[in-house]
């Protein structure tokens, strides 16, 4: 009796995650096989697979628009914002746990009332600093304001909370200064939480749509999600062409599940390694 | 060549504590200095002033005749030992070792020759190539001293550096303390609240008490002429005992009064009371368990008499702890084996007056010494 009601039990389990997969999943097979049917196909609700794979949908993506050059931009731009913002983030969260200052508090107080306040509020403020700047309507734009993330401050003080001070005063009197300890102890003992906020932050930069919508008017400064509303959905070069919306919005993603490939076993690990020391 | 020099040194934090106040020290080269004392006496603290981990809120420290108040960490020529070793998990054996030299932009070969000469002194040469969570405690505790070693520092302080391992081989580490100290000819600044440790291992000890330095001077001397009864109670296993007496001057010699007994002191107690007002005053009078001793309750020569308490076997030895009778007072004893004891036998005790320590019950301080 007991084996039956486990066996049911795990059945249950199993049903439950299916489905909830499936419904994770769903939208992004449906975009995949959209790329490979027909304009009318696209809209046919009555079947789910194309009748024969249009590749063509996607030669034409990427041969006769622009599209490659957008992803190239974008990719560009989420990999210098991921590197100032992973930069700037652990050092401001080094300062924060190991450094003792005055103040020391207040800036995470204000740090963190940073991070509650609205994204949209920031808009304003940030738009005239830049064309203070002379800055809008560039990429240099759209990366500088995407130096810091507070996000990443707090996710990385978080990680490095989890280090024991013991292990940077050893670098100390090691003779290791404050930029060394940061990269050669602090940084591999929280190598997951690095990649977790590498990650978030490029995909964040890379399917950016706002912010640089609002700075950027040249279609030659579009980022990815921009070119993809403008040249297929607004009226672009093909009207609405479902289908090759969704062989265009396939080709994007690539980049993001190449990376997430790379990455995800650090997603599952924590901090690494035995110190010897408590914490 | 290294000589520190604490002068006055005071560590205040924000809300006020005061964890060190006034240490004053001279450590000479090739001291092996111990800073003993209960949890919170301010030893570990001073260590880390002097490592420079730890800000110095008021006074100097000079290394060599330098001033190193403001010189960071790195700067000093120190390394040290911690309490949890503090490796590197993300590096092998011989890349912790190796990482100050590395860091120091040493030659490839150089720190390749200095890693190993390390490893070999510590015997460490076949877990070089494992990472710490491969190693044993003792062994990741070697690597912390081979970490230090490599770099040949001025002076070498460690923090409780045997506080994790088990008794075995706390007692096999602390030989090796002992030899690495003999072959590195360098100044050694111990950070126990071991006394075992601390007697064994230093050349001079400083006892500490709520900040305070109570006391500094070499094992033997500790042992024997303590200044306080703070130290006479710290140094000695079991502890020494203390039983309340006033001092008394009767027929034309100065003596002391336990109770219902009166006897005189030696001439060499009432040598170093001379110049003291000390007659009519109420002391505490400490005598070590080991030179207690048990007789016949109603034997002549009986200071006084008790019930055993606990009666602990050691092998060679035995612990008797004993109520007075009439104060109820503990009082320990260390005996030889030879006869043993039961719960609730009454039995007398004795002492000879020379071995006896007379402290000032107010101050605490000796009148003897």
């Amino acid at each position: 009796m007991k084996k039956i009601t486990q066996k049911i039990g795990t059945v249950l389990k199993f049903a439950v995650l299916l489905l909830v997969s499936a419904f994770t999943a769903f939208p992004f097979l449906w975009m995949v096989l959209s790329a490979l049917k027909t304009k009318a196909e696209v809209m046919d609700v009555s079947s789910l697979l194309p009748s024969s794979p249009q590749w063509s949908n996607f030669i034409s993506v990427i041969f006769d628009s622009p599209l490659p050059g957008y992803i190239w931009d974008s990719l560009l731009v989420s990999v210098i914002i991921v590197a100032l913002q992973v930069a700037t983030g652990a050092m401001i969260a080094y300062a924060m746990v190991f450094l003792e200052f005055k103040g020391r508090n207040l800036l995470f107080i204000v740090v963190m009332g940073t991070y509650m306040l609205p994204v949209a509020a920031t808009y304003i403020p940030a738009y005239i600093i830049l064309s203070q700047w002379n800055l809008l309507n560039t990429l240099t734009g759209v990366v500088i304001s995407s130096t810091v993330s507070i996000f990443g401050i707090f996710l990385l003080r978080q990680a490095f909370m989890q280090v024991p001070k013991g292990l940077v005063e050893a670098a100390r009197m090691d003779g290791g200064g404050h930029f060394r300890i940061l990269w050669e102890v602090v940084c591999p003992m929280t190598k997951s939480s690095f990649i977790t906020f590498g990650l978030m932050s490029f995909i964040s930069a890379y399917n950016n749509y706002m912010w640089p919508s609002l700075i950027t008017n040249d279609s030659s400064k579009y980022l990815v999600s921009q070119g993809l509303r403008s040249f297929f959905i607004e009226g672009g070069a093909y009207g609405t062409e479902w289908a090759l919306v969704m062989a265009g919005s396939s080709l994007i993603v690539i980049p993001l599940l190449i990376l997430f490939a790379f990455t995800q076993k650090w997603f599952i690990n924590g901090i690494g390694g035995d110190t010897g020391m408590k914490g | 060549m290294s000589n520190i020099v604490l002068k006055h040194v005071y560590k205040r934090y924000e809300n006020g504590f005061e964890a060190v106040k006034d240490f004053d020290l001279e450590i000479e080269d090739n001291e092996f200095i111990i800073f003993v004392g209960p949890s919170g006496c301010g030893k570990s603290t001073t260590l880390r002033m002097i490592a420079g981990l730890e800000e110095i809120t008021e006074g100097e420290l000079l290394i060599d005749g330098v001033r190193m108040n403001e010189v960071e960490a790195s700067d000093r020529d120190i390394a040290m030992v911690f309490q949890n070793y503090a490796l590197y998990p993300h590096m092998s054996v011989r890349k912790n070792i190796g990482y100050s030299l590395k860091i120091h932009h040493e030659k490839k070969e150089e720190i390749e020759r200095k890693v190993n000469e390390a490893a070999e002194i510590l015997g460490l040469t076949e877990v070089l190539d494992r990472k710490p969570s491969q190693l044993s405690g003792g062994q990741k505790q070697r690597v912390a001293m081979g970490r230090a070693i490599v770099r040949k520092p001025k002076v070498f302080l460690m923090d409780e550096p045997l506080s994790n391992l088990d008794a075995k081989l706390r007692g096999q580490m602390r030989v090796e303390i002992a030899r690495l100290y003999h072959q590195l000819n360098t100044t050694f600044i111990y950070v126990t609240h071991d006394q075992t440790e601390a007697m064994t291992l230093g050349t001079r000890i400083v006892v500490m008490k709520d900040g305070v330095v109570q006391q500094v001077d070499t094992p033997e001397r500790l042992f024997r002429y303590p200044e306080n009864q703070f130290v006479a109670g710290f140094i000695g296993t079991p502890p020494m005992n203390f039983l309340s007496g006033n001092v008394v001057f009767e027929d034309g010699a100065l003596g002391i009064r336990l109770g219902e007994k009166k006897a005189a002191l030696t001439v060499e107690k009432v040598r170093n009371m001379q110049n003291k007002d000390v007659v009519g005053k109420d002391v505490d009078v400490g005598v070590r368990p080991e030179h207690v001793r048990l007789c016949a309750p109603d034997a002549e020569e009986a200071c006084g008499t008790g019930t055993v308490d606990v009666y602990e076997m050691l092998g060679s030895e035995a612990i008797i702890y004993l109520n007075q009778d009439g104060t109820n007072e503990k009082l320990i004893v260390k005996t030889g084996t030879e006869q043993s004891f039961r719960p609730g036998d009454r039995v007398g005790y004795a002492f000879s007056l020379e071995n006896i320590h007379v402290f000032d019950k107010v101050t605490g301080e000796t009148i003897t010494n």
